[in-house]
């Protein structure tokens, strides 16, 4: 319980610090690639702007849609998985899915759709949202199968009770659980490849700036000025470490684990 | 058990459906009708129809998804934006990413197995506990920055390794694993996260069962126990694992062969979906599904054959 709350704790801190710190910052010339100082603690890019803000612009945008996707995915995951609850045909329809798509790597359904529509935050989002969502599909079902089974459940159904009053009263409480740590799985997903796709240079946009793209500009520099990969790949891999912590929190709070 | 390789083969199709129908509709959605950009604007509408009439775009949808389909199976893969057969850039492509997947996967089981065997001869919290620092550290670390850090290290400051560039095997295998050792160790953390974690759980699973009391009590050793009574329950497990590891591979390959300028299938989807050549990009995305679904068929049929307690329920059924 303790990790999960400071976990918690410590990712809405972070994202909040951001917000109130990000923006694209200035082109200055006189600036360019310039060394972290007081006035500019992280130091400046390429083109002179300050790398602080462009960082904190970076992991706002990355918490932000790494947690919408995720929330997105599991709640149609999970609606599909309860929707097929004693539904033969559409669990095997929903399997056939969920197999062919887990032989699309999601970066590349990203790439698959930055060649369609030409990249941007909408492109990112429905990719990474539909691999996500067939991925939580697969969990989730496999889940709803094992609680189909369970003998609480068919004495419910001998009682008589409605197929809508099991659904919610006594299938989706047990769902809750596996929902909780598959939210934060594609999250750890949906953070790394959203940073993927962005170094690629195929996700959002060129002039927004993505911890991605912040990364991508530096490697070139990588050996001259090392500054400008540091801090980037700093907070990238806070956000990855705080998502990690928050999971392994979740995990602890599942009953049936012990 | 015909039967059940039956099942896996239907399946497998019905996969290759799935996703050929997911591409084919994405494509016809988002380029619509591919006279409007390759014709200029001032086109008369007999020209636009004549265009329409020779590429097949007034058939029923029905029948170019059928027309796809063939094109794909025999290879007619078309060209890309820049003019080239798509068929011979994927052939030409294909040995990098695949010699990169196979060593990645290589290293990552030798690892795997090399951290697991050592944490079970000690049991106890500590030595799960690395492995559990071990496999998430690997899966926080985004891979293009394990890669630059692993360049940073073995080329620049022990000068072991080239920093990018890839050498064929025709040029001796050394230059050519010598230049594929980098990108694929890279891959490799990637995937032995997971492999690490699984492979710790089942085989610690395996060590706690009756018979394996039955064996100490009899005078085996715990060395020889690992290996014989725990390694072989959980062998069909590392098939799947091996099979899902080619899958994040092949997703991998983007970023890394990105960063090492390596001339495989990843640089040249990355370099598609950047010039937008949608059908370069969608026939590449289908030749990896179609491997990756590929391989997960064989781990199956394999897992099914090998597998004497699937083999009987299956017998029974």
């Amino acid at each position: 319980m303790r990790k999960l709350k400071v976990g918690f704790f410590l990712f809405i801190v972070l994202f909040l610090f951001s917000l109130c710190f990000m923006g694209k910052g200035e082109v200055n010339a006189d600036l360019r690639v310039a060394l972290p100082s007081s006035s500019h603690i992280f130091g400046c890019d390429t083109l002179g702007r300050d790398l602080f803000q462009r960082v904190c612009f970076g992991t706002v945008l990355s918490i932000s849609i790494s947690t919408f996707v995720s929330t997105l995915s599991v709640a149609l995951a999970s609606f599909s998985a309860i929707v097929s609850f004693r539904n033969k045909k559409l669990q095997s329809f929903l399997l056939a899915l969920v197999s062919a798509f887990k032989s699309i790597p999601t970066v590349l359904v990203g790439l698959l759709f930055a060649s369609f529509f030409g990249g941007g935050v909408f492109s990112v989002m429905s990719a990474l949202g539909l691999s996500c969502t067939f991925s939580s599909i697969r969990v989730l079902d496999v889940k709803v199968k094992e609680i189909e089974s369970e003998e609480y459940i068919v004495s419910l159904e001998a009682l008589g009770l409605k197929k809508g009053r099991i659904v919610f009263f006594h299938i989706l409480p047990s769902l809750f659980p596996i929902m909780r740590e598959e939210w934060a799985t594609v999250m750890m997903t949906a953070i790394l490849s959203e940073s993927a796709l962005s170094f690629l240079g195929v996700g959002i946009d060129r002039s927004i700036p993505t911890l991605g793209s912040l990364l991508s500009e530096a490697r070139s520099l990588f050996f001259t000025k090392p500054h400008l990969l540091v801090f980037p790949s700093l907070f990238l891999v806070a956000i990855g470490v705080l998502v990690m912590v928050i999971k392994s929190g979740l995990s602890e709070l599942d009953p049936s684990s012990h | 058990m015909g039967n059940r390789i039956k099942r896996r083969i239907l399946s497998f199709v019905l996969t290759l459906l799935i996703v050929s129908l997911f591409v084919f509709s994405s494509v016809s959605l988002a380029l619509g009708d591919s006279s409007s950009f390759v014709l200029s604007d001032e086109a008369s509408s007999i020209a636009v129809e004549d265009y329409r009439r020779t590429m097949g775009l007034d058939d029923n949808i029905f029948i170019r998804y059928l027309r796809f389909l063939g094109n794909f199976f025999t290879l007619n893969w078309g060209k890309t934006i820049g003019g080239e057969e798509i068929r011979k850039v994927i052939l030409d492509r294909l040995p990098v990413t695949l010699s990169l997947s196979f060593y990645s996967i290589l290293f990552s089981t030798f690892f795997s197995i090399l951290i697991v065997f050592f944490s079970l001869q000690k049991r106890g919290m500590k030595e799960s506990r690395i492995i559990s620092i071990l496999s998430s550290a690997f899966l926080v670390l985004p891979s293009f920055l394990t890669s630059l850090l692993l360049v940073l290290i073995f080329s620049l400051w022990l000068k072991l390794f080239p920093v990018s560039g890839y050498s064929r095997i025709n040029n001796g295998f050394f230059m050519h694993f010598r230049s594929l050792f980098l990108p694929s160790l890279t891959l490799s953390l990637l995937h032995s996260s997971l492999m690490m974690r699984i492979m710790y759980s089942t085989l610690k699973e395996s060590l706690e069962m009756p018979y394996t009391n039955t064996a100490l009590s009899k005078g085996m050793k715990e060395k020889s126990l690992v290996v014989s009574s725990a390694l072989k329950p959980s062998l069909p497990i590392f098939f799947t694992l091996i099979s899902d590891s080619i899958s994040s591979a092949l997703g991998g390959s983007c970023v890394v062969e990105n960063v090492f300028a390596l001339p495989g299938m990843g640089s040249l989807m990355v370099k598609g979906a950047l010039e937008r050549d949608a059908s370069l990009v969608s026939t590449c995305v289908m030749v990896v599904a179609f491997l990756v679904s590929f391989t997960f068929l064989v781990t199956d049929i394999l897992t099914d054959t090998v597998d004497p307690r699937i083999r009987r329920s299956n017998e029974k059924a």
